[in-house]
Protein backbone atom coordinates (compact mmCIF):
# COMPACT_ATOMS: atom_id res chain seq x y z
CA UNK A 1 0.00 0.00 0.00
CA UNK A 2 2.78 2.42 1.00
CA UNK A 3 4.62 1.61 -2.21
CA UNK A 4 1.53 2.46 -4.29
CA UNK A 5 1.11 5.78 -2.43
CA UNK A 6 4.79 6.52 -3.04
CA UNK A 7 4.47 5.80 -6.77
CA UNK A 8 1.43 8.07 -6.99
CA UNK A 9 3.21 10.88 -5.10
CA UNK A 10 6.25 10.52 -7.35
CA UNK A 11 4.06 10.63 -10.47
CA UNK A 12 2.28 13.76 -9.16
CA UNK A 13 5.65 15.39 -8.34
CA UNK A 14 6.96 14.65 -11.85
CA UNK A 15 3.78 16.03 -13.47
CA UNK A 16 4.03 19.23 -11.39
CA UNK A 17 7.73 19.52 -12.22
CA UNK A 18 7.06 19.26 -15.95
CA UNK A 19 4.16 21.72 -15.65
CA UNK A 20 6.27 24.34 -13.85
CA UNK A 21 9.08 23.84 -16.36
CA UNK A 22 6.71 24.24 -19.31
CA UNK A 23 5.11 27.31 -17.71
CA UNK A 24 8.49 28.96 -17.24
CA UNK A 25 9.65 28.16 -20.76
CA UNK A 26 6.51 28.90 -22.77
CA UNK A 27 4.08 30.96 -20.67
CA UNK A 28 6.63 33.21 -18.98
CA UNK A 29 8.66 33.44 -22.19
CA UNK A 30 11.97 32.03 -21.05
CA UNK A 31 12.34 29.97 -24.24
CA UNK A 32 11.93 33.09 -26.38
CA UNK A 33 14.50 34.91 -24.21
CA UNK A 34 16.99 32.04 -24.55
CA UNK A 35 16.59 32.00 -28.35
CA UNK A 36 17.31 35.72 -28.57
CA UNK A 37 20.17 35.60 -26.06
CA UNK A 38 21.83 32.68 -27.85
CA UNK A 39 22.27 34.83 -30.94
CA UNK A 40 23.86 37.83 -29.20
CA UNK A 41 27.38 38.75 -28.13
CA UNK A 42 28.13 39.37 -24.45
CA UNK A 43 27.45 43.07 -24.89
CA UNK A 44 24.29 42.26 -26.78
CA UNK A 45 23.17 40.04 -23.91
CA UNK A 46 23.82 42.83 -21.40
CA UNK A 47 21.75 45.10 -23.62
CA UNK A 48 18.91 42.58 -23.81
CA UNK A 49 18.64 41.97 -20.05
CA UNK A 50 18.96 45.68 -19.23
CA UNK A 51 16.69 46.90 -22.00
CA UNK A 52 18.20 47.98 -25.33
CA UNK A 53 17.15 51.62 -24.93
CA UNK A 54 18.51 52.00 -21.40
CA UNK A 55 21.70 50.07 -22.19
CA UNK A 56 22.26 52.29 -25.22
CA UNK A 57 22.02 55.33 -22.94
CA UNK A 58 24.41 53.77 -20.40
CA UNK A 59 26.92 53.09 -23.20
CA UNK A 60 26.51 56.68 -24.34
CA UNK A 61 27.32 57.87 -20.79
CA UNK A 62 30.35 55.57 -20.62
CA UNK A 63 31.74 56.96 -23.85
CA UNK A 64 31.21 60.59 -22.87
CA UNK A 65 32.02 60.69 -19.15
CA UNK A 66 35.67 60.19 -18.10
CA UNK A 67 36.49 57.07 -16.08
CA UNK A 68 37.04 58.69 -12.70
CA UNK A 69 34.35 61.35 -12.98
CA UNK A 70 31.40 61.68 -10.64
CA UNK A 71 27.81 61.73 -11.80
CA UNK A 72 24.20 61.65 -10.66
CA UNK A 73 21.14 60.16 -12.32
CA UNK A 74 17.81 61.72 -13.12
CA UNK A 75 14.83 59.74 -14.31
CA UNK A 76 15.53 56.72 -12.06
CA UNK A 77 13.85 55.83 -8.82
CA UNK A 78 16.22 55.44 -5.91
CA UNK A 79 17.01 51.78 -5.39
CA UNK A 80 15.37 50.72 -8.67
CA UNK A 81 16.94 47.80 -10.56
CA UNK A 82 17.58 49.98 -13.62
CA UNK A 83 19.57 52.41 -11.51
CA UNK A 84 21.57 49.60 -9.88
CA UNK A 85 22.43 48.19 -13.29
CA UNK A 86 23.41 51.60 -14.60
CA UNK A 87 25.64 52.14 -11.53
CA UNK A 88 27.32 48.78 -12.13
CA UNK A 89 27.98 49.41 -15.82
CA UNK A 90 29.19 52.99 -15.28
CA UNK A 91 31.72 52.11 -12.57
CA UNK A 92 34.54 53.31 -12.05
CA UNK A 93 32.54 56.49 -12.47
CA UNK A 94 30.80 57.04 -9.12
CA UNK A 95 27.52 58.59 -8.09
CA UNK A 96 27.73 61.54 -5.68
CA UNK A 97 25.37 64.27 -4.41
CA UNK A 98 27.55 67.01 -5.97
CA UNK A 99 28.52 65.51 -9.35
CA UNK A 100 30.48 66.75 -12.33
CA UNK A 101 27.89 65.25 -14.69
CA UNK A 102 24.17 64.57 -14.52
CA UNK A 103 22.80 61.73 -16.66
CA UNK A 104 19.11 62.29 -17.39
CA UNK A 105 17.14 59.42 -18.93
CA UNK A 106 13.56 59.88 -20.20
CA UNK A 107 13.50 63.32 -18.61
CA UNK A 108 12.73 66.48 -20.65
CA UNK A 109 15.66 68.80 -21.23
CA UNK A 110 15.63 71.59 -18.68
CA UNK A 111 17.98 74.21 -17.32
CA UNK A 112 19.98 73.41 -14.17
CA UNK A 113 21.82 76.06 -12.21
CA UNK A 114 25.57 75.59 -12.54
CA UNK A 115 25.27 73.01 -15.35
CA UNK A 116 25.21 73.24 -19.14
CA UNK A 117 23.97 70.78 -21.73
CA UNK A 118 26.93 68.58 -22.68
CA UNK A 119 25.68 65.76 -24.94
CA UNK A 120 22.31 64.58 -26.20
CA UNK A 121 21.28 60.96 -26.81
CA UNK A 122 18.45 61.26 -29.30
CA UNK A 123 15.07 61.80 -27.65
CA UNK A 124 15.70 59.52 -24.69
CA UNK A 125 18.46 61.11 -22.70
CA UNK A 126 21.18 63.68 -22.27
CA UNK A 127 24.14 64.61 -20.11
CA UNK A 128 24.73 67.98 -18.49
CA UNK A 129 28.16 69.03 -17.25
CA UNK A 130 29.05 71.26 -14.34
CA UNK A 131 30.21 74.71 -15.41
CA UNK A 132 33.82 75.52 -14.60
CA UNK A 133 34.11 77.94 -11.66
CA UNK B 1 39.97 31.09 -24.95
CA UNK B 2 38.13 32.63 -21.98
CA UNK B 3 36.08 29.44 -21.61
CA UNK B 4 39.21 27.29 -21.56
CA UNK B 5 40.81 29.56 -18.97
CA UNK B 6 37.65 29.45 -16.88
CA UNK B 7 37.53 25.65 -16.92
CA UNK B 8 41.20 25.45 -15.97
CA UNK B 9 40.64 27.98 -13.15
CA UNK B 10 37.73 25.99 -11.73
CA UNK B 11 39.95 22.90 -11.93
CA UNK B 12 42.74 24.74 -10.11
CA UNK B 13 40.33 25.94 -7.37
CA UNK B 14 39.03 22.41 -6.89
CA UNK B 15 42.56 21.02 -6.81
CA UNK B 16 43.58 23.56 -4.15
CA UNK B 17 40.46 22.73 -2.16
CA UNK B 18 41.33 19.04 -2.43
CA UNK B 19 44.73 19.83 -0.98
CA UNK B 20 43.11 21.60 1.97
CA UNK B 21 40.82 18.60 2.47
CA UNK B 22 43.78 16.21 2.27
CA UNK B 23 45.84 18.34 4.65
CA UNK B 24 43.09 18.32 7.29
CA UNK B 25 41.61 14.87 6.86
CA UNK B 26 43.38 12.92 4.09
CA UNK B 27 39.85 12.62 2.68
CA UNK B 28 39.31 9.66 5.00
CA UNK B 29 35.76 8.47 5.42
CA UNK B 30 34.64 10.28 2.26
CA UNK B 31 33.81 8.89 -1.13
CA UNK B 32 35.27 10.40 -4.31
CA UNK B 33 32.09 12.33 -5.06
CA UNK B 34 32.02 13.88 -1.59
CA UNK B 35 35.71 14.77 -1.87
CA UNK B 36 35.09 16.49 -5.22
CA UNK B 37 32.10 18.46 -3.89
CA UNK B 38 33.90 19.51 -0.71
CA UNK B 39 37.09 20.32 -2.66
CA UNK B 40 35.29 22.79 -4.90
CA UNK B 41 33.63 24.60 -1.98
CA UNK B 42 36.86 24.59 0.05
CA UNK B 43 38.89 25.84 -2.90
CA UNK B 44 36.53 28.75 -3.48
CA UNK B 45 36.43 29.71 0.20
CA UNK B 46 40.15 29.32 0.94
CA UNK B 47 41.35 31.22 -2.14
CA UNK B 48 38.92 34.07 -1.46
CA UNK B 49 40.10 34.25 2.19
CA UNK B 50 43.66 34.29 0.90
CA UNK B 51 42.74 37.26 -1.32
CA UNK B 52 41.46 39.14 1.74
CA UNK B 53 44.79 38.58 3.49
CA UNK B 54 46.46 40.45 0.61
CA UNK B 55 44.85 43.58 2.08
CA UNK B 56 46.79 43.06 5.31
CA UNK B 57 49.97 42.24 3.35
CA UNK B 58 49.58 45.33 1.17
CA UNK B 59 50.14 43.27 -1.95
CA UNK B 60 48.43 43.64 -5.34
CA UNK B 61 46.21 40.84 -6.57
CA UNK B 62 48.10 38.75 -9.11
CA UNK B 63 47.18 35.19 -10.02
CA UNK B 64 50.79 34.02 -9.77
CA UNK B 65 51.19 35.53 -6.29
CA UNK B 66 47.90 33.98 -5.19
CA UNK B 67 48.84 30.49 -6.38
CA UNK B 68 52.51 30.48 -5.33
CA UNK B 69 51.98 29.93 -1.56
CA UNK B 70 49.92 26.82 -2.31
CA UNK B 71 53.05 25.05 -3.50
CA UNK B 72 53.94 24.57 0.18
CA UNK B 73 50.64 22.82 0.90
CA UNK B 74 50.90 20.69 -2.25
CA UNK B 75 54.46 19.61 -1.46
CA UNK B 76 53.53 18.80 2.16
CA UNK B 77 50.64 16.67 0.93
CA UNK B 78 52.84 14.89 -1.61
CA UNK B 79 55.40 14.03 1.09
CA UNK B 80 52.64 12.73 3.35
CA UNK B 81 51.07 10.70 0.57
CA UNK B 82 54.43 9.20 -0.30
CA UNK B 83 55.08 8.27 3.34
CA UNK B 84 51.59 6.96 4.05
CA UNK B 85 51.12 5.10 0.78
CA UNK B 86 48.86 7.06 -1.52
CA UNK B 87 45.22 8.19 -1.52
CA UNK B 88 42.74 6.86 1.05
CA UNK B 89 40.27 4.17 0.09
CA UNK B 90 37.14 5.39 -1.62
CA UNK B 91 34.51 5.22 1.11
CA UNK B 92 31.89 4.91 -1.62
CA UNK B 93 32.74 1.24 -1.74
CA UNK B 94 31.02 1.04 1.65
CA UNK B 95 27.65 2.04 0.19
CA UNK B 96 25.05 -0.58 0.76
CA UNK B 97 24.30 -2.65 -2.34
CA UNK B 98 26.58 -0.55 -4.53
CA UNK B 99 26.85 -3.31 -7.10
CA UNK B 100 23.09 -3.76 -7.52
CA UNK B 101 21.90 -3.27 -11.15
CA UNK B 102 20.18 -0.01 -12.09
CA UNK B 103 16.38 -0.25 -12.08
CA UNK B 104 14.21 1.68 -14.59
CA UNK B 105 13.13 4.06 -11.81
CA UNK B 106 16.83 4.71 -10.98
CA UNK B 107 17.48 5.67 -14.59
CA UNK B 108 14.38 7.91 -14.66
CA UNK B 109 15.41 9.72 -11.48
CA UNK B 110 19.05 10.03 -12.60
CA UNK B 111 17.92 11.50 -15.93
CA UNK B 112 15.72 14.00 -14.11
CA UNK B 113 18.62 15.08 -11.92
CA UNK B 114 20.97 15.29 -14.91
CA UNK B 115 18.44 17.39 -16.80
CA UNK B 116 18.03 19.83 -13.92
CA UNK B 117 21.81 20.15 -13.48
CA UNK B 118 22.33 20.80 -17.21
CA UNK B 119 19.44 23.25 -17.24
CA UNK B 120 20.91 25.11 -14.25
CA UNK B 121 24.22 25.51 -16.10
CA UNK B 122 22.41 26.62 -19.23
CA UNK B 123 20.28 29.20 -17.39
CA UNK B 124 23.31 30.54 -15.55
CA UNK B 125 25.54 30.83 -18.61
CA UNK B 126 23.02 32.09 -21.20
CA UNK B 127 22.95 35.57 -19.74
CA UNK B 128 25.22 37.89 -17.72
CA UNK B 129 24.69 38.83 -14.06
CA UNK B 130 21.50 40.89 -13.97
CA UNK B 131 19.38 40.09 -10.88
CA UNK B 132 19.02 42.78 -8.24
CA UNK B 133 21.23 41.65 -5.33
CA UNK B 134 23.62 39.88 -7.69
CA UNK B 135 24.44 43.12 -9.51
CA UNK B 136 23.79 45.82 -6.91
CA UNK B 137 25.51 44.19 -3.93
CA UNK B 138 27.98 41.58 -5.17
CA UNK B 139 29.01 42.04 -8.81
CA UNK B 140 29.82 45.72 -8.29
CA UNK B 141 32.36 44.70 -5.62
CA UNK B 142 34.04 42.12 -7.84
CA UNK B 143 34.20 44.72 -10.64
CA UNK B 144 35.83 47.23 -8.26
CA UNK B 145 38.40 44.64 -7.15
CA UNK B 146 39.14 43.50 -10.71
CA UNK B 147 39.69 47.04 -11.99
CA UNK B 148 41.90 47.93 -9.02
CA UNK B 149 43.76 44.58 -9.02
CA UNK B 150 44.24 45.14 -5.30
CA UNK B 151 42.38 45.07 -2.01
CA UNK B 152 43.01 48.51 -0.53
CA UNK B 153 41.54 50.80 2.08
CA UNK B 154 40.00 52.78 -0.80
CA UNK B 155 37.99 49.72 -1.76
CA UNK B 156 36.37 49.38 1.67
CA UNK B 157 35.82 53.13 1.97
CA UNK B 158 34.23 53.30 -1.49
CA UNK B 159 32.05 50.27 -0.69
CA UNK B 160 30.86 52.03 2.44
CA UNK B 161 30.31 55.40 0.73
CA UNK B 162 28.75 54.49 -2.58
CA UNK B 163 27.16 51.04 -2.54
CA UNK B 164 24.53 49.20 -0.49
CA UNK B 165 25.34 46.60 2.17
CA UNK B 166 29.09 47.08 2.54
CA UNK B 167 29.01 44.67 5.51
CA UNK B 168 28.12 41.65 3.36
CA UNK B 169 30.98 39.12 3.36
CA UNK B 170 33.12 38.91 0.25
CA UNK B 171 33.68 35.19 -0.42
CA UNK B 172 31.91 35.12 -3.78
CA UNK B 173 32.91 38.65 -4.97
CA UNK B 174 36.56 37.74 -4.32
CA UNK B 175 36.30 34.48 -6.24
CA UNK B 176 34.50 36.27 -9.10
CA UNK B 177 37.48 38.64 -9.16
CA UNK B 178 39.87 35.69 -9.24
CA UNK B 179 38.03 34.22 -12.23
CA UNK B 180 37.97 37.60 -14.01
CA UNK B 181 41.75 37.80 -13.51
CA UNK B 182 42.33 34.29 -14.85
CA UNK B 183 40.01 34.91 -17.82
CA UNK B 184 41.69 38.25 -18.43
CA UNK B 185 38.38 40.09 -18.77
CA UNK B 186 35.26 41.11 -16.88
CA UNK B 187 33.11 38.36 -18.33
CA UNK B 188 30.10 38.55 -16.02
CA UNK B 189 28.35 35.83 -18.01
CA UNK B 190 30.90 33.02 -17.75
CA UNK B 191 31.69 33.83 -14.12
CA UNK B 192 28.18 32.67 -13.20
CA UNK B 193 29.40 29.08 -13.55
CA UNK B 194 30.25 29.37 -9.82
CA UNK B 195 26.60 29.02 -8.84
CA UNK B 196 25.40 25.87 -10.66
CA UNK B 197 28.63 24.25 -9.45
CA UNK B 198 27.53 24.90 -5.86
CA UNK B 199 24.10 23.45 -6.71
CA UNK B 200 25.80 20.36 -8.16
CA UNK B 201 27.95 20.04 -5.02
CA UNK B 202 24.81 20.14 -2.82
CA UNK B 203 23.11 17.42 -4.89
CA UNK B 204 26.24 15.27 -4.82
CA UNK B 205 26.58 15.62 -1.04
CA UNK B 206 22.89 14.83 -0.51
CA UNK B 207 23.03 11.73 -2.69
CA UNK B 208 26.12 10.39 -0.90
CA UNK B 209 24.75 11.22 2.56
CA UNK B 210 21.45 9.40 1.96
CA UNK B 211 23.24 6.57 0.15
CA UNK B 212 25.16 5.81 3.33
CA UNK B 213 22.00 4.54 5.07
CA UNK B 214 19.69 3.68 2.17
CA UNK B 215 19.48 2.13 -1.27
CA UNK B 216 20.50 3.83 -4.50
CA UNK B 217 16.84 4.33 -5.47
CA UNK B 218 16.04 6.01 -2.15
CA UNK B 219 19.05 8.34 -2.46
CA UNK B 220 18.21 9.19 -6.07
CA UNK B 221 14.59 9.88 -5.09
CA UNK B 222 15.47 12.55 -2.53
CA UNK B 223 18.19 14.03 -4.73
CA UNK B 224 15.63 14.25 -7.54
CA UNK B 225 13.15 15.94 -5.19
CA UNK B 226 15.72 18.60 -4.24
CA UNK B 227 16.93 19.11 -7.80
CA UNK B 228 13.41 19.66 -9.12
CA UNK B 229 12.31 22.26 -6.58
CA UNK B 230 11.89 25.33 -8.83
CA UNK B 231 13.42 27.78 -6.31
CA UNK B 232 16.50 25.55 -6.06
CA UNK B 233 16.96 25.48 -9.83
CA UNK B 234 16.29 29.17 -10.23
CA UNK B 235 18.78 30.19 -7.52
CA UNK B 236 21.39 27.90 -9.06
CA UNK B 237 21.44 30.32 -11.98
CA UNK B 238 20.72 33.88 -10.78
CA UNK B 239 24.06 34.63 -9.03
CA UNK B 240 22.52 35.15 -5.61
CA UNK B 241 24.53 33.69 -2.74
CA UNK B 242 21.81 31.53 -1.18
CA UNK B 243 23.06 28.26 -2.69
CA UNK B 244 26.76 28.82 -1.89
CA UNK B 245 25.69 29.46 1.71
CA UNK B 246 23.40 26.41 1.66
CA UNK B 247 26.29 24.30 0.36
CA UNK B 248 28.68 25.35 3.14
CA UNK B 249 26.07 24.89 5.87
CA UNK B 250 24.86 21.56 4.45
CA UNK B 251 28.40 20.19 4.14
CA UNK B 252 29.27 21.31 7.66
CA UNK B 253 26.07 19.84 9.09
CA UNK B 254 26.56 16.47 7.33
CA UNK B 255 30.13 16.19 8.58
CA UNK B 256 29.04 17.17 12.08
CA UNK B 257 26.32 14.48 12.10
CA UNK B 258 28.88 11.96 10.77
CA UNK B 259 31.20 12.90 13.62
CA UNK B 260 28.39 12.25 16.13
CA UNK B 261 28.41 8.64 14.90
CA UNK B 262 32.19 8.36 15.34
CA UNK B 263 33.48 11.02 17.78
CA UNK B 264 37.06 9.77 17.40
CA UNK B 265 37.07 11.10 13.81
CA UNK B 266 38.15 14.61 14.76
CA UNK B 267 39.42 15.30 11.23
CA UNK B 268 35.87 15.31 9.87
CA UNK B 269 34.92 17.67 12.70
CA UNK B 270 37.72 20.02 11.65
CA UNK B 271 36.46 20.04 8.04
CA UNK B 272 32.93 20.74 9.35
CA UNK B 273 34.26 23.73 11.31
CA UNK B 274 36.05 25.08 8.24
CA UNK B 275 32.91 24.69 6.09
CA UNK B 276 30.64 26.50 8.53
CA UNK B 277 33.29 29.20 9.00
CA UNK B 278 33.22 29.66 5.22
CA UNK B 279 29.41 29.91 5.46
CA UNK B 280 29.99 32.96 7.69
CA UNK B 281 32.41 34.30 5.05
CA UNK B 282 29.76 33.87 2.33
CA UNK B 283 26.72 35.62 3.80
CA UNK B 284 25.91 37.26 7.13
CA UNK B 285 23.29 34.53 7.70
CA UNK B 286 26.23 32.13 7.74
CA UNK B 287 27.04 33.45 11.23
CA UNK B 288 23.67 32.06 12.32
CA UNK B 289 24.74 28.63 11.07
CA UNK B 290 28.05 28.94 12.90
CA UNK B 291 26.01 29.45 16.08
CA UNK B 292 23.61 26.61 15.15
CA UNK B 293 26.46 24.14 14.66
CA UNK B 294 28.20 25.19 17.88
CA UNK B 295 24.96 24.79 19.88
CA UNK B 296 24.19 21.38 18.30
CA UNK B 297 27.77 20.29 18.99
CA UNK B 298 27.50 21.51 22.60
CA UNK B 299 24.23 19.59 23.01
CA UNK B 300 25.86 16.41 21.72
CA UNK B 301 28.87 16.82 24.04
CA UNK B 302 26.58 17.58 27.00
CA UNK B 303 24.70 14.30 26.51
CA UNK B 304 27.66 12.14 25.50
CA UNK B 305 30.83 13.50 27.12
CA UNK B 306 31.14 10.51 29.46
CA UNK B 307 31.65 8.12 26.56
CA UNK B 308 33.91 10.44 24.57
CA UNK B 309 37.69 10.22 24.34
CA UNK B 310 39.99 13.13 25.21
CA UNK B 311 40.68 13.48 21.47
CA UNK B 312 36.97 13.92 20.76
CA UNK B 313 36.55 16.49 23.54
CA UNK B 314 39.57 18.49 22.36
CA UNK B 315 38.18 18.36 18.82
CA UNK B 316 34.85 19.70 20.04
CA UNK B 317 36.58 22.49 21.99
CA UNK B 318 38.59 23.45 18.89
CA UNK B 319 35.46 23.72 16.72
CA UNK B 320 34.45 27.29 17.65
CA UNK B 321 38.11 28.34 17.66
CA UNK B 322 38.50 27.27 14.01
CA UNK B 323 35.37 29.25 13.09
CA UNK B 324 36.64 32.38 14.85
CA UNK B 325 40.06 32.11 13.21
CA UNK B 326 38.45 31.93 9.75
CA UNK B 327 36.10 34.86 10.38
CA UNK B 328 38.62 37.07 12.21
CA UNK B 329 40.16 38.78 9.15
CA UNK B 330 36.76 39.98 7.90
CA UNK B 331 35.63 41.01 11.40
CA UNK B 332 38.85 43.05 11.79
CA UNK B 333 38.31 44.77 8.43
CA UNK B 334 34.74 45.66 9.32
CA UNK B 335 35.79 47.05 12.69
CA UNK B 336 38.64 49.08 11.16
CA UNK B 337 36.38 50.77 8.65
CA UNK B 338 33.27 51.03 10.80
CA UNK B 339 31.30 48.84 8.38
CA UNK B 340 27.96 47.83 9.87
CA UNK B 341 24.62 46.42 8.77
CA UNK B 342 21.90 49.02 8.24
CA UNK B 343 19.00 46.52 8.42
CA UNK B 344 19.77 44.64 11.62
CA UNK B 345 21.61 45.81 14.71
CA UNK B 346 22.91 42.75 16.52
CA UNK B 347 24.63 44.79 19.23
CA UNK B 348 21.72 44.75 21.66
CA UNK B 349 20.41 41.20 21.44
CA UNK B 350 19.33 40.29 24.94
CA UNK B 351 16.28 38.48 26.37
CA UNK B 352 14.62 41.71 27.58
CA UNK B 353 14.84 43.27 24.12
CA UNK B 354 13.59 40.11 22.42
CA UNK B 355 10.59 39.89 24.77
CA UNK B 356 9.86 43.53 23.94
CA UNK B 357 9.64 42.58 20.27
CA UNK B 358 7.25 39.68 20.91
CA UNK B 359 4.43 41.49 19.09
CA UNK B 360 6.30 40.76 15.84
CA UNK B 361 6.08 36.96 16.26
CA UNK B 362 2.50 36.60 14.97
CA UNK B 363 3.03 38.55 11.70
CA UNK B 364 6.37 36.74 11.20
CA UNK B 365 4.80 33.30 11.61
CA UNK B 366 1.87 34.34 9.44
CA UNK B 367 4.25 35.29 6.63
CA UNK B 368 6.18 32.04 7.18
CA UNK B 369 3.04 29.94 6.67
CA UNK B 370 2.11 31.93 3.54
CA UNK B 371 5.38 30.83 1.97
CA UNK B 372 4.49 27.22 2.68
CA UNK B 373 0.73 27.08 2.15
CA UNK B 374 0.14 30.02 -0.20
CA UNK B 375 -1.41 28.67 -3.43
CA UNK B 376 1.06 30.55 -5.63
CA UNK B 377 4.07 29.19 -3.79
CA UNK B 378 5.90 26.12 -5.05
CA UNK B 379 6.96 24.95 -1.63
CA UNK B 380 5.39 21.51 -1.50
CA UNK B 381 8.60 20.21 0.03
CA UNK B 382 7.78 22.08 3.27
CA UNK B 383 4.29 20.60 3.35
CA UNK B 384 5.87 17.19 2.76
CA UNK B 385 8.33 17.89 5.59
CA UNK B 386 5.50 18.79 7.97
CA UNK B 387 3.53 15.66 7.00
CA UNK B 388 6.67 13.55 7.35
CA UNK B 389 7.30 15.02 10.79
CA UNK B 390 3.71 14.36 11.83
CA UNK B 391 3.98 10.74 10.64
CA UNK B 392 7.39 10.12 12.20
CA UNK B 393 7.72 12.62 15.02
CA UNK B 394 9.11 9.96 17.36
CA UNK B 395 11.77 9.06 14.81
CA UNK B 396 12.71 12.75 14.50
CA UNK B 397 13.87 12.72 18.12
CA UNK B 398 15.82 9.47 18.24
CA UNK B 399 19.53 8.84 17.76
CA UNK B 400 21.43 11.19 15.52
CA UNK B 401 18.14 12.39 13.96
CA UNK B 402 17.37 14.49 17.01
CA UNK B 403 20.45 16.60 16.28
CA UNK B 404 19.32 17.16 12.69
CA UNK B 405 15.89 18.18 14.04
CA UNK B 406 17.58 20.46 16.55
CA UNK B 407 19.70 22.01 13.80
CA UNK B 408 16.61 22.85 11.73
CA UNK B 409 14.68 24.15 14.74
CA UNK B 410 17.59 26.41 15.68
CA UNK B 411 17.86 27.70 12.11
CA UNK B 412 14.17 28.66 12.00
CA UNK B 413 14.36 30.18 15.50
CA UNK B 414 17.44 32.14 14.48
CA UNK B 415 15.57 33.71 11.59
CA UNK B 416 12.61 34.57 13.85
CA UNK B 417 15.01 36.43 16.19
CA UNK B 418 16.68 38.06 13.17
CA UNK B 419 13.36 39.39 11.90
CA UNK B 420 12.37 40.55 15.38
CA UNK B 421 15.64 42.49 15.65
CA UNK B 422 15.35 44.08 12.23
CA UNK B 423 14.93 47.82 11.71
CA UNK B 424 12.85 47.19 8.60
CA UNK B 425 9.05 46.88 8.76
CA UNK B 426 8.63 43.21 9.61
CA UNK B 427 5.93 42.08 7.14
CA UNK B 428 7.69 43.77 4.22
CA UNK B 429 11.06 42.29 5.26
CA UNK B 430 9.74 38.75 5.70
CA UNK B 431 7.80 38.89 2.40
CA UNK B 432 10.90 40.02 0.52
CA UNK B 433 13.41 37.58 2.04
CA UNK B 434 11.87 34.48 3.66
CA UNK B 435 11.34 32.53 0.42
CA UNK B 436 15.06 32.62 -0.36
CA UNK B 437 16.16 32.22 3.26
CA UNK B 438 14.34 28.87 3.21
CA UNK B 439 16.89 27.78 0.63
CA UNK B 440 19.69 28.08 3.20
CA UNK B 441 18.51 25.03 5.13
CA UNK B 442 16.50 23.32 2.37
CA UNK B 443 19.18 20.64 1.69
CA UNK B 444 19.37 19.82 5.43
CA UNK B 445 15.56 19.62 5.52
CA UNK B 446 15.46 17.21 2.56
CA UNK B 447 18.19 15.10 4.22
CA UNK B 448 16.21 15.13 7.45
CA UNK B 449 13.07 14.01 5.60
CA UNK B 450 15.04 11.14 4.01
CA UNK B 451 16.32 10.16 7.48
CA UNK B 452 12.99 10.14 9.28
CA UNK B 453 11.05 8.39 6.49
CA UNK B 454 13.64 5.68 5.94
CA UNK B 455 11.77 3.03 7.88
CA UNK B 456 8.50 3.99 6.24
CA UNK B 457 9.60 3.84 2.62
CA UNK B 458 11.38 0.61 1.78
CA UNK B 459 12.79 0.96 -1.69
Amino acid sequence: MKKIVLHILLAVWIVLWVMFLARELFVKGAFRDYRILAGRTLDGKRSYVTGDSLYGFIEFCRQNIPDRATYAFEGFEDGALDKRRATYYLYPRTETPDPEFICAYMVPVRAREGYSLYREFGDTGYIVKKDKE
Amino acid sequence: METARLIISIGVLTFLGWNVLYLISRGRGLCRTERAALSYALGVGCVSLEMLTFFFLGQPLRVSMLLAPWAVVIILNMIRAFREGGAPRDAGALFHGSRAPYRPVDILLACGIAFEVCYAFFRALIKPIESYDAIAIYAIKSKMLFLARAVTADFFLAMKAFFPHPDYPLNIPFIETFLYMTMGSLNDQLVKVIFPLFALAILALLYCAVRRFASRTYALLFTFVLATIPMFGSYAANAYHELPLACYYFASALLLFRWFERPDRTRLLAVSAVMVGLAGWTKNEGMLYCAVNVIVLAAFVAFNYKGMSAKGLIGAAAYPVIIVVLLLPWILVKRSFGITNSDVDLANINPVYIVGQAHKIVPILNEFQKQIFGPKKWNLIWIAALIGFAMQYRSAFTGIRRYVTLSLALAVSGYVVFYMKSNIEVVHFVTKTWARFLLHFLPVAVYWLALILKDDIRI
